[in-house]
């Protein structure tokens, strides 16, 4: 640092800006570190704006102010929860008599059973946000109780900020952007610890919740493969399929083979080292892995172009009965599929993603041309039977071109469709076709979700579906064009809770303009 | 040469002289030419210039590239393996940056990358690089430098000669030419040809997550090359006027094998090159000289392979004319030159711009010629782009072989074609991008004896609005300009020659390259494949008909990506060679070259391997009906 102090110095180099915090998009400096002052309740908007029990930390334009928290009511004392509080039991300014107890919003002389007291509020430590756990333990703002621990019921991996974020689907609050790695492709969890694997790291990070609602970088990382993809989690193992290097690598807790140490970063809460790595070949690309029984089933993307695209096209199933020494077992063959091109197309299957739903393993197809990548053929989902069957459900040209994602949601399973972009000679995008999310349920398409209700013009910014994540009843499904989440229901085929126009805006822009939701992880 | 004729001239008029002296019109002979005003030590006289000789290089180096690793500044990417893609960085700036000139005549499109492997060092008399932001003298593209590459001089009187090498990988070259007395002038005629089939073994970590896995060899594929072309050059004076016409044309096909996780078998580039130029050059008894160059370049390349789109083909077509006028008044050398002509590029669509540039320069010399100040501004308009580049020089020369010079200077970068306007691939244009621009500054400290120099220059160059591939979504990338970067650091350079047949010469270069976006996952890390240290040592010695050499090529360690995590380790590369000469006229010899003596197993870009252990042999001879041996 010496020499650049002294080349600042004599040459007056107006480019050299010694002291200065350089924070990551979204986030602003406040001491010597980031802060994230549009969601952080003690940096609300401004450093050191601290916000009270029951307020969150709320965006407004271009800064934040705090705001009474969902389920909260603003009464003269402050934000209340009516349900529980002795001074506002029921509503503003209704306050129980002494001796008496706020429960359910109104006024008691004893909680009922399973609740407690905090305070004179009958409380269920096991759900309530403002005690979860025990009196006085309040979760942070896009936080929920459950089991009495509080945590984000999703978090979103940023992939282009280099951030992670945790967000509550149904009331849109987020809590702030957490700094984890370069460029965090693929979540899992293991225990409360999320796992990041990093796409251009290389690494698999550990991000561990911190009491202010954040996550915080663990001192020691996995190394992985190139481009880590998708990391499953079973067990004590994590399977992450490598798709730059064509591996698939196993991860075991307790062993520290691969850990490397990091500059900083808080106590590890696991070591977790490779146990295992198999190579599948070269050109292989490895999207991702299911789990049926004990088999690993991996589908293979295949390189870039006809020929090194030849090498995949495949789903390489694995015995993983022990998961540390896994086998390589036989492949099944996507390439005699119908692929039902269309008219002057030739496209490749493109293996993409893969879930397991009963007995069944789904595999997205994207049909794309190999060379240009260009959507040759409908989305279609294929089906691998345990006794090394195959089919190919078409999803339809109308609802679903270039799959990027299925996932199992109750007895069905969700597939995301890309779509097809047309951008005019700018490069502005003209319009978007056939993205959204479909419904498969017994091998039968049974509901489909437009995403392209609007399309570059004004300020709607088309979605570009990427991966999904299910959560009951609802899929959550991450955005590859706007850093946004849209949350859909499937009790009743698909029903926008926040389509595209009321989507979460999660994932602040890089300075390219860009921002994605490249994964989800749901608690 | 000329700035040093200019130097004499103010001299004697610092001196009281009024007439300017006989210098100035007596035209030197041929043999002994001045060069060319395209020259950088001509053009740019206070400049860091490093001039590498191209006749000695043979046969050790194949191609342009292995000449230039030897600068200091300069660091070399290679695809790995013989006609196989080099590009090269020059004090922390992008191939992009660097202006590759070929006497004078630009050889890459605006703001394009030069592919050094298609210079073979059997065209070239030697080579000069100039380090730091010149585009105040060459105009826009010269923000880390310019490289020069002179061709192979014609001689008076007749003289043949040629060489033919084979040797690892399967790899065959061969030069033929002859230079005569023709029309009244010189001539020279030069073919050349490489056929190399590129296989060798490399080490493969088939298990990267898994720390001390054993190595697979695997070999590579689809790696081949075969080139040829050929050069004519003639020259002849009429009266104070020189003229000098060059053309050469370039032929290539070579197989792309990809990095190794993820290899091609069949991908493939055909690619082809023409050049003219016609430069006069004139002295007037009253003083002054004037230079013209008339030049056009073609550029067909075809390549085949998915990163393409399937198969891409472009053409580019160039051409232009400058016009330099030099000019004695006072103690003020003063420049004019005036330039322009044409860029066109053919794809899917066709796109083309026109180029106008115009500089004034004055070169002030003090204290009889030993303080020049040198200043310049020019302005240059290509396309929709127009950019101001001022500089400012100095050098002084101290008693006892001492001198110094510093340099302050601002440069640019347009834009290329393929940045603005054509899709490749997943890789689409931005037609709204800006010039890259950078502010540079040297200063450096040089002794020269007799028989030794050694010379010290301490660098900083602070580039802005650099650009850069981002994701564009969905699954395309576009480029940028916002990014911006700082290099800095010192050269050092030593020769010595204690007695006639010994030489030893030395390089090192300390460059240390900071990305500045804000972003903290970039801010202060390494600019990708920029190694921090580079040291290049040479010793050759021994009597005419048996000469050896050593040559030693160590750098430090580089990023392979810009958060600095990733990184293509150390190398060390060591390479002998001897060279029998049982004749001097005509003059016969055989060399041998072991290229990799330590076999260390290493890679440029991210996953190009780079050629393991080699070995080579060349038969050389040249005649000369009347007589030496050169």
């Amino acid at each position: 640092m010496k020499w650049f102090v002294l080349v600042c110095s004599t040459v007056a180099l107006t480019a050299c800006q010694t002291g200065v915090v350089n924070c990551k998009e979204g986030t602003n400096p406040c001491g010597n570190g980031c802060v994230d002052l549009k969601h952080d309740r003690r940096n609300c908007g401004a450093c050191g704006n601290q916000c009270v029990t029951g307020q969150d930390c709320k965006e407004q334009g271009d800064t934040a102010a705090c705001e009474c928290r969902p389920g909260t009511t603003a009464c003269a004392s402050g934000c209340a929860v009516t349900g529980s509080d002795p001074l506002n039991c029921g509503g503003c300014g209704t306050a129980c008599d002494s001796g008496k107890y706020c429960e359910a919003g109104g006024c008691v002389d004893a909680c009922s059973s399973g609740r407690v007291n905090c305070g004179g509020g009958c409380i269920d430590a096991l759900s309530d946000d403002f005690h979860c756990g025990g009196c006085g333990i309040e979760c942070t703002q896009g936080q929920t109780c459950k089991q009495g621990v509080c945590g984000y019921p999703a978090v979103a991996a940023c992939y282009w900020s280099g951030q992670l974020i945790g967000f509550n689907p149904e009331t849109g609050v987020p809590g702030p952007l957490s700094d984890i790695g370069s460029n965090p492709g693929a979540l899992a969890r293991m225990g409360s610890t999320l796992l990041s694997a990093d796409g251009t790291d290389n690494r698999l990070y550990q991000a561990v919740p911190a009491a202010d609602g954040s996550y915080a970088l663990a001192s020691q990382a996995t190394t992985t493969g190139n481009v880590p993809n998708h990391a499953l989690v079973d067990g004590d193992f994590v399977y992450l399929a490598n798709a730059g290097s064509g591996t698939l690598q196993v991860l075991q807790r307790g062993n520290a083979t691969g850990v490397v140490p990091l500059d900083a970063g808080v106590t590890p809460p696991l070591t977790l080292g490779t146990a295992a790595e198999l190579q599948l070949g070269l050109n292989t690309f490895p999207q991702g892995a299911a789990k049926l029984g004990n088999t690993l089933y991996v589908p293979l993307y295949g390189g870039i172009g006809a020929e090194a695209a030849d090498a995949g096209q495949e789903v390489q199933l694995v015995d993983v009965t022990t998961p540390s020494a896994p086998a390589l077992l036989s492949r099944v063959s996507l390439k005699g599929l119908d692929l039902h091109a269309f008219d002057g197309g030739s496209p490749v299957a493109r293996p993409w993603a893969i879930t397991a739903q009963g007995d069944t393993v789904y595999v997205a197809l994207s049909n794309l041309n190999p060379d240009t990548y260009a959507v040759e053929g409908p989305g279609l989902l294929a089906r691998v039977f345990t006794d090394g069957g195959v089919d190919a459900i078409d999803l339809g040209a109308a609802d679903c071109l270039n799959p990027q994602w299925v996932t199992a949601v109750g007895d069905a399973v969700a597939v995301s469709c890309g779509g097809r972009v047309t951008y005019d000679s700018t490069f502005a995008i003209v319009s978007v076709e056939a993205s959204g999310v479909v419904l498969v349920s017994n091998g039968v398409k049974t509901a489909a979700w437009s995403g392209a209700s609007c399309s570059g013009g004004g300020s709607c910014k088309p979605l570009f579906p990427g991966r999904i994540a299910a959560q009951g009843t609802r899929l959550l499904v991450s955005d590859q064009n706007g850093g946004r989440v849209v949350v859909l229901d499937t009790a009743s085929g698909l029903t926008e809770v926040r389509g595209v126009n009321d989507a979460l805006s999660l994932c602040p822009a890089n300075a390219s303009g860009v921002a994605n939701v490249t994964d989800i992880s749901v608690r | 040469m000329l700035a040093l004729a200019l130097q004499l001239v103010l001299s004697a008029a610092d001196a009281g002289v009024t007439q300017l002296p006989p210098v100035v019109v007596t035209a030197p002979p041929l043999e002994e030419a001045a060069p060319l005003p395209t020259a950088p030590s001509v053009r740019d006289a206070t400049a860091t210039v490093t001039t590498r000789d191209a006749t000695q290089a043979r046969p050790e180096a194949k191609d342009a590239s292995e000449l230039l690793n030897t600068t200091p500044g300069v660091s070399v990417q290679d695809s790995g393996g013989a006609g196989q893609r080099k590009t090269l960085t020059l004090r922390g700036a992008s191939s992009n940056a660097v202006l590759v000139l070929l006497d004078g005549v630009p050889l890459q499109g605006p703001g394009a990358a030069m592919d050094l492997s298609r210079i073979p060092v059997a065209a070239l008399e030697k080579m000069e690089v100039l380090r730091g932001g010149a585009s105040a003298r060459y105009g826009p593209g010269a923000m880390g430098g310019v490289v020069n590459l002179v061709t192979r001089l014609p001689r008076d009187g007749a003289r043949f000669f040629g060489d033919v090498t084979y040797g690892s990988f399967s790899t065959a070259q061969l030069s033929a030419g002859a230079s005569a007395s023709v029309l009244g002038g010189e001539g020279l005629a030069l073919v050349h040809g490489l056929r190399s089939e590129g296989t060798f073994d490399y080490l493969y970590d088939p298990q990267p997550a898994t720390p001390d896995n054993p190595l697979t060899v695997m070999k590579r594929a689809n790696n081949a090359t075969t080139q040829g072309g050929g050069l004519v050059r003639f020259r002849r004076r009429f009266g104070a006027t020189q003229l000098d016409v060059l053309t050469e044309g370039f032929y290539e096909e070579r197989g792309l094998a990809g990095p190794v996780q993820n290899p091609s078998s069949s991908a493939w580039q055909r690619s082809g090159r023409g050049t003219l130029s016609l430069r006069a050059q004139h002295d007037f008894d009253a003083g002054g000289s004037l230079a013209a160059l008339v030049w056009g370049r073609v550029d067909d390349s075809t390549l085949s392979g998915s990163l393409f789109g399937g198969r891409y083909h472009q053409l580019e077509a160039a051409g232009g004319a400058e016009a330099v006028y030099t000019h004695l008044v006072g103690r003020h050398g003063l420049t004019g030159l005036v330039t322009g002509g044409f860029d066109t590029l053919t794809a899917a669509s066709s796109y083309a711009w026109g180029r106008f540039g115009a500089m004034l320069a004055d070169d002030v010399l003090l204290f009889d010629g030993a303080w020049v100040v040198s200043g310049s501004v020019r302005v240059d308009v290509a396309g929709p782009f127009a950019v101001f580049s001022p500089k400012l020089g100095s050098s002084v020369e101290l008693p006892h072989g001492f001198s110094l010079r510093g340099n302050l200077g601002l440069a640019s970068r347009p834009p290329s074609f393929s940045e603005l306007y054509v899709v490749q691939g997943t890789l689409v244009p931005n037609a709204g991008l800006q010039p890259e621009r950078a502010f540079t500054g040297d200063l450096g400290a040089k002794w020269a004896h007799e028989k030794a120099s050694v010379s010290a220059t301490g660098f900083v160059s602070a580039y802005s609005n650099l650009i850069t591939y981002e994701y564009f979504p969905p699954n395309l990338a576009r480029p940028y300009n916002f990014s911006s970067a700082l290099a800095a650091g010192v050269e050092l350079e030593g020769q010595l020659k204690p007695v006639e047949w010994l030489t030893a010469q030395a390089s090192y270069t300390w460059a240390h390259t900071e990305n500045q976006q804000r972003d903290p996952r970039y801010s202060g890390k390494p600019l990708p494949f920029r190694p921090e240290h580079r040291v290049h040592a040479r010793v050759a010695g021994g009597p005419w008909f048996l000469q050896g050499h050593a040559e030693l090529l160590f750098q430090t360690q580089q990023a392979t990506n810009r958060v600095g995590t990733l990184f293509v380790p150390a190398r060390t590369l060591v390479n002998v060679g001897l060279t029998v000469t049982p004749w001097r006229n005509p003059r016969v010899s055989l060399s041998a070259e072991l290229k990799n003596l330590l076999n260390t197993q290493t890679y440029d870009y991210d996953g190009y391997p780079l050629p393991p252990r080699a070995f080579f042999v060349t038969l050389g001879f040249s005649w000369s009906p009347s007589g030496g041996s050169r």
